[in-house]
């Protein structure tokens, strides 16, 4: 009897390891797509077909008789259909050192009283402070970015001949409190205490100190705030995480200790984060130096730290955001993070969906006056005396009741100090109708004694009067409109520059009257300056005000002479009426996001920021909300109904085989008749399969269309990393992003992958707090349009089909998964917008990525007007809508979808792909929805148009097959599955038999 | 009923009783977070009531059958929560799904460990003395 016990305890622990298995077995399955790419697994391959002829004469049929394409070559390979590991090497060592240069470009000197560059000998025996030394801030958690080598930031310095104190970076390693963390949002400095008399001691004498802080925010997780209660710090320290903490401010303490008695002779910082530190504390701890690095990425950015320290690279960035004194002044902030609507229960009852995917809000009071266009045209309200400029709202450190710009900026938007000087001379201006813009040609000469790069940076002021206060068309007092990168100027030499500034950027949004871009009446400035403030500065010069300081405090006169002037003597309300792409279009720029308005459905509940009257619009706390029933009708929306004069499904054409291949529809026009026979061949299974990504689409053996690969991050996409990309922003420099282009367009043909990317990062940093800020390029809109049209167009050259994303208003990671998302049309179009805007119009993006959040109470993935509206109708856009990641998220509905402009859902494999496929179906077959079938064909039309022109087609020749592949892993986890289920009924039997047999033999 | 019984045959027993904590727990925690998955639910509470077959006969195969159950549980049940960890493992929870409480699926899971692990000892025992 005992061996039967122990044969039945046997067969239980069999049980439990299959049960166990097999669960993991349906977990594997379930998310196979994603288990293929992390081995590295084709599901496709291609074949020869049948009939081929021996076109070589070597007396077989194989390969090497078909002419494989590479209509996407690489400046590294020979042959993209055989690329070599050596020609890979030589890519990836091209990167690396690439990625050096865009940390030395992009870092931003803030500081500097001539502590830097570092002489040879001060790079000996530095004091490393900051935890950060031995756990640098690299990137946010978040998708992409990463391979490749990856030095850290001891590694880096110790590579370019710095030598430090390893006493003090071995009191860091073994400092055992909780560190740094984007997820729990801790910033993890060390505490006093590991300061101890022993490391003290090791304070070497006529050492220079460099101290490093780090903050970290990341996908899912903004940064606190300490405004609301969910935006508190989880340590109880009160304050943002934006300002020191009490351990930054004991080791500062400590650091001028020690150079206030001589032991230091240099305090150089180091702010090694993508979200800007408050940095009015320079000069209370001595601080001689300061750079922002920002996140140098998971590759070799650190690596320009050293050089840029040393002045091996003289810096030349400009920052992206305004560093605001306390980062709570910006007028967004009031309105970020979590809000509920006030009638919570009964918002949650009228809910179809998951409650907390629409119960969450934000309004953006603030309009179009988002960083700098807030700060400095308060300025020129008050250094002009009006709207109640200088009223004591919004006022954060300003002292005497009154606001006061010096008080409130550390530091404008477009500044960076550089180790040489430069003077700009504002030559001319000179309007070129052919193409819409003026050129504003700038004289740069270099004054100093080291060469260096300077950045022109051109503002627009445009006319507020009469009309723009009437109907709410509000107006920054400067707007960035163009820029321009100086190549290396050597020393005395001067280096003439022509930006071209796009006319278009001085049009306004009017959303009240003529509901489309208006060019005011009015007087127009154009100003050349070294920073956002300066150019204004030099506007109120034109103007002949006076009382201008500069962002310290300091009394200025500003430049006149750099300034252009004209007058438009009256309004125009066409021009930009029509889209800039299509002049012949008879698509109208005009309203189309009135119901992402909260006044739409609750009128009088939010009041938008004004400049004509500043203290009583300034939002000075958040929006409250309580939804009416029209509201919360349009919250359970599900996006779509079916017209009456839809046809029949039986009647649309599907599954007809015309022998047509992927392969034969390279270069084929998108409106080419030839593509209805394509996709024709697609039966609706097929056209289903196809809006599902998991990482890429299936392949599809009836049209020869192989597997596809979609790629993720802003900072890398294929196999290298790279910088952050608000470092990649601060370089201010055109060709710098188009180099990232390039190298991730080599990266992608070399790898033969990431035909579709979700790239770059394209929100704005509407406060400083937003937890990707450091993928997204900046806090001004037209930044981001203009460099993401240089990156963008460089990959689309490469055959990679570019997605910016988060199209659009995803400006915050708390409850973005269907937050409603509250604005007027202007602030929409001439911040989030703008910035997307460029990546279509000028860079040719053939992919967007949508957001989670909805645009007022409508998910974006819904909002035809905004996607076939905007996006496809003035935007000309022709490609590929993805959503963000959509598995299983109950408001994004997938009929909805489709019919509102979405073409794909991101992520979408196993059970969820199950449910929309089964969703997508029903409603075509209960209803007999023709017209969802034939919406079907069109999105699987620019499905395929998008991958026909990406380097999917490299290699893919007409006289190929495809066939689909089972993975290898999948028959062997279902053998082993076999293996333990025969294992436990073997042992049952031998149970069985012995169990039995015992009491045979006692009967 | 309980009489002359092995300690194996109690340890089963209160695997048996442990599984329906699990089972009504895993029930109220489910429903409350909008995460209900009723292939691990019915596994469970087939454990649970299977362990009546161990009680009230004498089938010599019955101490396996709690274990199946159980175990189909565990292994559903890991399937189910296995977004909810990457999405944890990745800090970005609540992209795809949101309400789960990690310290209430794992403690879940641990109970209904601890059933099976009960369960299979009393597999290798006898139910009574008399038959040890």
């Amino acid at each position: 009897m005992k061996k039967a016990r122990l044969f039945r305890g046997l067969a239980a622990i069999v049980i439990f390891i299959e049960c166990l298995f097999l669960g993991l077995t349906i977990t594997l399955f379930q998310y196979a797509p994603y288990i293929n790419i992390a081995l590295n697994i084709q599901t496709s391959k291609l074949v020869l077909q049948e009939g081929l002829e021996d076109t070589n004469g070597d007396g077989k049929i194989d390969d090497n008789d078909v002419d494989k394409p590479q209509y996407f070559k690489s400046d590294y390979a020979e042959d993209v259909n055989n690329i070599t590991d050596e020609e890979k090497a030589k890519k990836n060592a091209d990167v690396a050192a690439f990625v050096e240069t865009e940390e030395e470009e992009g870092a931003v000197l803030l500081k500097n009283n001539g502590a830097l560059p570092l002489k040879a000998n001060e790079i000996k025996d530095v004091q490393l402070f900051g935890r950060s030394t031995v756990i640098p801030y690299q990137k946010s958690n978040s998708g992409g970015g990463s391979g490749g080598t990856n030095v850290k930031y001891l590694d880096a310095l110790k590579e370019k001949g710095f030598t430090y104190n390893e006493t003090l970076v071995e009191a860091y390693n073994s400092d055992t409190t909780p560190s740094r963390s984007g997820s729990n949002r801790t910033i993890g400095e060390s505490p006093a205490s590991v300061y101890t008399a022993d490391v003290k001691a090791s304070f070497k004498n006529g050492s220079v100190a460099i101290v490093m802080l780090s903050r970290e925010a990341g996908e899912s997780n903004d940064m606190y705030t300490g405004l609301a209660s969910d935006m508190v710090r989880p340590d109880g320290a009160v304050g943002s995480e934006l300002a020191l903490d009490q351990n930054e401010k004991d080791m500062l303490a400590l650091v001028k200790q020690y150079k206030d008695n001589g032991t230091f002779t240099k305090v150089i910082v180091l702010l090694n984060t993508s979200n800007p530190l408050e940095v009015n504390w320079f000069d209370t701890y001595g601080v001689d130096a300061a750079m922002w690095i920002g996140g140098p990425g998971q590759s070799t950015g650190f690596r320009g730290v050293p050089d840029l320290l040393k002045g091996e690279a003289n810096p030349s960035g400009r920052l992206v955001d305004t560093y605001a004194t306390n980062s709570l002044s910006a007028p967004a902030t009031v309105n970020f993070g979590q809000f509920v609507y006030k009638n919570r229960s009964e918002v949650t009852a009228g809910l179809a969906d998951n409650a907390s995917e629409g119960l969450y809000y934000v309004v953006q009071e603030e309009g179009i006056y988002v960083g700098y266009k807030y700060y400095e045209t308060r300025y020129e309200d008050c250094i002009l005396n009006r709207y109640g400029a200088d009223s004591d709202v919004g006022i954060w450190e300003s002292k005497g009741g009154k606001w006061n710009y010096a008080d409130e900026v550390s530091y404008p938007f477009g500044y960076g100090l550089s180790y040489t000087t430069f003077t700009k001379t504002l030559d001319g201006v000179k309007y070129n109708a052919d193409e819409d813009v003026y050129e504003v040609t700038v004289t740069v000469k270099n004054t100093g004694s080291v060469k260096g790069k300077d950045v022109v940076e051109v503002y627009a002021q445009t006319p507020y009067g009469e009309y723009e206060k009437t109907n709410k068309v509000e107006k920054a007092a400067v707007q960035l409109v163009g820029f321009e990168k100086t190549k290396e100027i050597e020393p005395n030499a001067t280096e003439t520059v022509t930006v071209k500034v796009q006319r278009y950027f001085l049009a306004a949004y009017d959303y009240t009257k003529a509901k489309t871009y208006i060019l005011s009446e009015g007087e127009y400035f154009l100003s050349v300056g070294d920073n956002a403030h300066d150019a204004l500065n030099n506007i109120l010069a034109a103007k002949g005000a006076s009382g201008m300081t500069d962002f310290d405090g300091n009394a200025v006169n500003g430049n006149k002479d750099n300034v252009y002037t004209w007058s438009e003597s009256k309004l125009d309300t066409e021009t930009y009426s029509i889209p800039v792409t299509d002049q012949t279009s008879t698509t109208k720029v005009t309203n189309r996001l009135d119901k992402s308005d909260i006044n739409y459905y609750v009128p009088g509940t939010a009041t938008y920021l004004s400049r004509q009257d500043w203290k009583n619009t300034y939002p000075t706390s958040a929006v409250e909300v309580t939804a009416n029933q029209k509201l919360i009708e349009t919250l359970c929306d599900d996006g779509y109904k079916k017209p009456d004069n839809a046809p029949s499904a039986l009647n649309v054409a599907t599954g007809i085989d015309k022998g047509i291949k992927l392969a034969d529809m390279y270069g084929v026009p998108y409106d080419d008749p030839l593509w209805t026979d394509f996709i024709n061949q697609l039966t609706v299974s097929e056209l289903i399969k196809s809006c599902m990504d998991s990482g890429g689409i299936s392949e599809k053996e009836s049209i020869a269309a192989p597997q596809t690969s979609n790629g993720d991050g802003p900072d890398g996409i294929a196999g290298n990393a790279y910088v952050n990309q608000s470092v990649a922003a601060s370089t201010w420099s055109k060709e710098m992003l188009a180099k990232r282009g390039y190298f991730m367009g080599e990266d992608a043909i070399m790898n033969h992958s990431a035909q579709q990317v979700w790239c770059p990062g394209v929100d704005t940093h509407r406060t400083p707090f937003g937890g990707r800020n450091f993928e997204y390029y900046s806090e001004d809109a037209n930044l981001a349009y203009m460099l993401g049209a240089e990156q963008t167009k460089v990959m689309e050259s490469k055959g990679v089909s570019v997605g910016p994303k988060h199209f659009f208003a995803n400006d915050q990671e708390s409850w973005r998964t269907g937050i409603s998302t509250y604005g007027n049309e202007q602030g929409f179009r001439e911040i989030q917008l703008r910035a997307f805007e460029g990546h279509f119009t000028k860079g040719g993006a053939t992919s967007v990525m949508t957001s989670f959040n909805r645009i007022g109470p409508i998910w974006i993935g819904h909002y035809s007007e905004a996607q076939d509206g905007i996006l496809r109708g003035e935007w000309g856009f022709i490609g590929i809508v993805i959503t963000d990641a959509a598995g299983v998220n109950s408001y994004m509905h997938s009929v909805g979808a489709i019919m509102g402009g979405t073409d794909m859902f991101c992520y979408t494999a196993g059970v969820a792909a199950d449910g929309r496929t089964k969703e997508i179906n029903t409603a075509i077959r209960n209803n007999d929805d023709g017209y969802i079938v034939e919406q079907l064909k069109e999105i699987n039309h620019r499905i395929y148009y998008t991958y026909a022109h990406t380097n999917v087609m490299n290699g893919l020749a007409s006289a190929y097959d495809v066939v689909s592949v089972t993975p290898w892993w999948q028959p062997t986890i279902i053998v082993v599955n076999v293996v333990f289920a025969l294992g436990a009924v073997a042992l049952g039997s031998l149970f069985a038999v012995f169990a039995y047999r015992k009491k045979k033999e006692e009967n | 009923m309980f009489k002359n019984k092995t300690i194996s045959f109690y340890v089963g027993v209160g695997g048996g009783a442990l599984g329906l904590v699990t089972t009504i727990a895993y029930l109220a925690y489910s429903v409350s977070v909008h995460l209900f998955a009723p292939e691990v639910f019915v596994f469970l509470l087939l454990g649970t009531l299977s362990e009546l077959l161990v009680i009230f006969t004498n089938w010599k195969f019955a101490t396996l059958i709690p274990v199946l159950f159980f175990s189909l549980a565990f292994g559903l049940h890991i399937s189910d929560r296995a977004l909810m960890f990457e999405e944890m493992f990745n800090h970005i929870y609540g992209m795809q799904e949101r309400g789960a409480n990690l310290g209430m699926v794992i403690t879940l899971l641990i109970t209904n460990l601890v059933s099976i692990v009960a369960c299979i000892v009393a597999s290798f025992s006898s139910k009574s003395k008399e038959e040890a």
